[in-house]
C-alpha cells in the first residue's frame, strides 16, 4: 500500500497535517515517530477514529503526539483502524489541539522537544511560591536525568502537560533546563564492537548475518558510525530473536555483553 | 550465586535485586534496599500472590515488567525461585534482561547454585485459593 504523504514534524506540524487530512475527508492510517518513540492515528472519511502511542490511546494519544516538535510521519490511504478508542468529535479535538498549539508555541521556546532534562535550580525561587498537587509529583521526580519522555511515563500524564508545568515551574525559579538527554549520549559503538558482532553473528546465521545487523541498525535509527552505546543493548537483543537455538542464543548474549561492557 | 546478583545490580539504575521463594520468603538479597526480612518476605507474598492470580487464567508469566511511581520491578520466574530487580523507570531495560539472560543462565549450569534453588524449592502457591 503507497505511502501518499511523507515528510517532517518541524516542517509540517501535526495540527496542519489532521487539518489537511479532516478537511479532505481521508481514510487511512497516519504513522508518527519522534526518535524511538512512535505512534499512529487512523482516519475514517476525516474523522480522527483511533489514535495510540505507547500506553496512550484515543485523545490523550492525539494530543501527546500534537507536542511532538520533531520527528516523522506518514500517512497510509484506506488502512482499517484494529479499534475506535477516540470518543471526541473531530472538530472539538482540533479546536483543543490549536489552543494547545498556541501554549506550546510559549513553551517550546523553554523546551524544544521531550528529550530536554530538567534540574532543580540551585538558587530556588526568590519568593515564596506555593504548588498544586500535581507541580509537587512532577518536581518531586526531576532528578536531572529524566527527560519530559520519561516523566509523563512515570506519572502517567502527557507530555503536553508534564511540559506545561516544567515551564510554569522554571519560570518560577523551581527548576533549570539541563541537557538535552541524547546530547548525554555522546560514545558511539566501536568499529571493533562492530566487527566481533558481526563475526559472531554470521557464524550463527551464516552469509544473512551481516545484512540484518544492517537492518536491525537501520530500524533502530542509526549507522555503525554514529550508533549510541547506550543502545548496544537493545541491538544484541534484537539481534537474538533471529537466532532459534536457545543454546547458541545464550552463548551469543553471554559474550556481545561482554563485548559491550569492554567497549565501554 | 551472589556474584551473579552483584551483576545486576552493576547494571546502571539498579537499585537492587532479591530472591524469593514460591512461598515469598526472601532468600537473599543485594543492593541498596531496606533490609527488613519481614518488610520483603510481606512484599514477597503479594508477590507470589499476584503471580498466582496471574497464572489462575491459564497463561504462564515467567516475566512481569511493572512500574509504579517512581521505581520499576522487572522479576524472573525461576520455577524453583523468583527473581526480582527493583530499578529506576528509565534504565536501559534493554541492558538489564540482557544481563538477567546472561546471569539465569550461567545459574543453570552451575551445580552450587542448582543445589541452593532446590533446598529452597517449596511448592507454588495458589492464587485461587489464596483470594477465594
Amino acid at each position: 500500500m503507497a505511502e501518499v504523504l511523507k515528510g517532517k514534524l518541524d516542517q509540517l506540524p501535526l495540527i496542519d497535517i489532521l487539518k489537511m487530512l479532516s478537511s479532505n475527508g481521508r481514510s487511512g492510517r497516519l504513522d508518527l515517530s519522534q526518535g524511538r518513540i512512535q505512534g499512529e492515528i487512523y482516519l475514517k472519511k476525516g474523522s480522527l477514529v483511533h489514535a495510540a502511542t505507547g500506553a496512550q490511546i484515543g485523545e490523550r494519544a492525539v494530543y501527546t503526539m500534537m507536542g511532538w516538535l520533531n520527528g516523522d510521519f506518514s500517512f497510509t490511504p484506506d488502512v482499517e483502524p484494529p479499534e475506535e478508542s477516540v470518543e471526541l468529535a473531530t472538530e472539538q479535538i482540533m479546536l483543543e489541539a490549536a489552543r494547545k498549539n498556541e501554549e506550546w508555541k510559549n513553551i517550546k521556546k523553554m523546551v524544544p522537544n521531550s528529550d530536554v532534562v530538567f534540574k532543580l535550580s540551585p538558587a530556588g525561587s526568590p519568593e515564596t511560591v506555593s504548588l498544586e498537587p500535581e507541580e509537587w509529583q512532577v518536581l518531586a521526580q526531576v532528578n536531572g536525568k529524566r527527560s519530559i519522555e520519561g516523566l509523563s511515563k512515570i506519572l502517567g500524564r502527557d507530555e503536553f502537560k508534564i511540559a506545561k508545568i516544567l515551564y510554569s515551574l522554571t519560570k518560577a525559579g523551581l527548576l533549570e533546563v539541563g541537557e538535552e538527554r541524547e546530547k548525554q549520549y555522546v560514545k558511539g559503538l566501536s568499529e571493533d564492537f562492530f566487527e566481533e558482532l558481526t563475526q559472531e553473528f554470521t557464524d550463527i546465521l551464516g552469509p544473512l548475518g551481516p545484512v540484518i545487523i544492517e537492518d536491525e541498525i537501520h530500524d533502530l535509527g542509526g549507522t555503525r558510525e554514529n550508533f549510541p552505546h547506550p543502545r548496544g543493548a537493545e541491538l544484541i537483543e534484537r539481534l537474538s530473536e533471529e537466532i532459534e537455538e536457545e543454546e547458541k542464543k545464550a552463548r551469543f548474549q553471554k559474550v556481545m555483553l561482554e563485548a559491550l561492557k569492554k567497549d565501554s | 550465586m551472589e556474584e551473579g546478583l552483584r551483576e545486576i545490580l552493576a547494571v546502571s539504575e539498579v537499585e537492587g535485586c532479591l530472591l524469593f521463594d514460591n512461598q515469598g520468603r526472601l532468600l537473599r538479597s543485594e543492593g541498596a534496599i531496606s533490609h527488613n526480612q519481614h518488610e520483603w518476605d510481606e512484599a514477597g507474598e503479594v508477590l507470589v500472590q499476584t503471580l498466582a492470580t496471574l497464572e489462575s487464567g491459564s497463561k504462564k508469566f515467567s516475566d512481569l515488567d511493572i512500574i509504579f511511581m517512581d521505581k520499576r520491578l522487572v522479576m524472573r520466574d525461576l520455577e524453583k525461585v523468583i527473581l526480582v530487580v527493583i530499578c529506576d523507570p528509565e534504565l536501559d531495560i534493554a541492558l538489564l534482561r540482557l544481563t538477567l539472560n546472561v546471569v539465569i543462565n550461567r545459574w543453570k549450569g552451575n551445580s552450587k547454585v542448582q543445589r541452593f534453588f532446590n533446598d529452597h524449592h517449596t511448592q507454588r502457591r495458589d492464587g485461587e485459593r489464596i483470594f477465594g
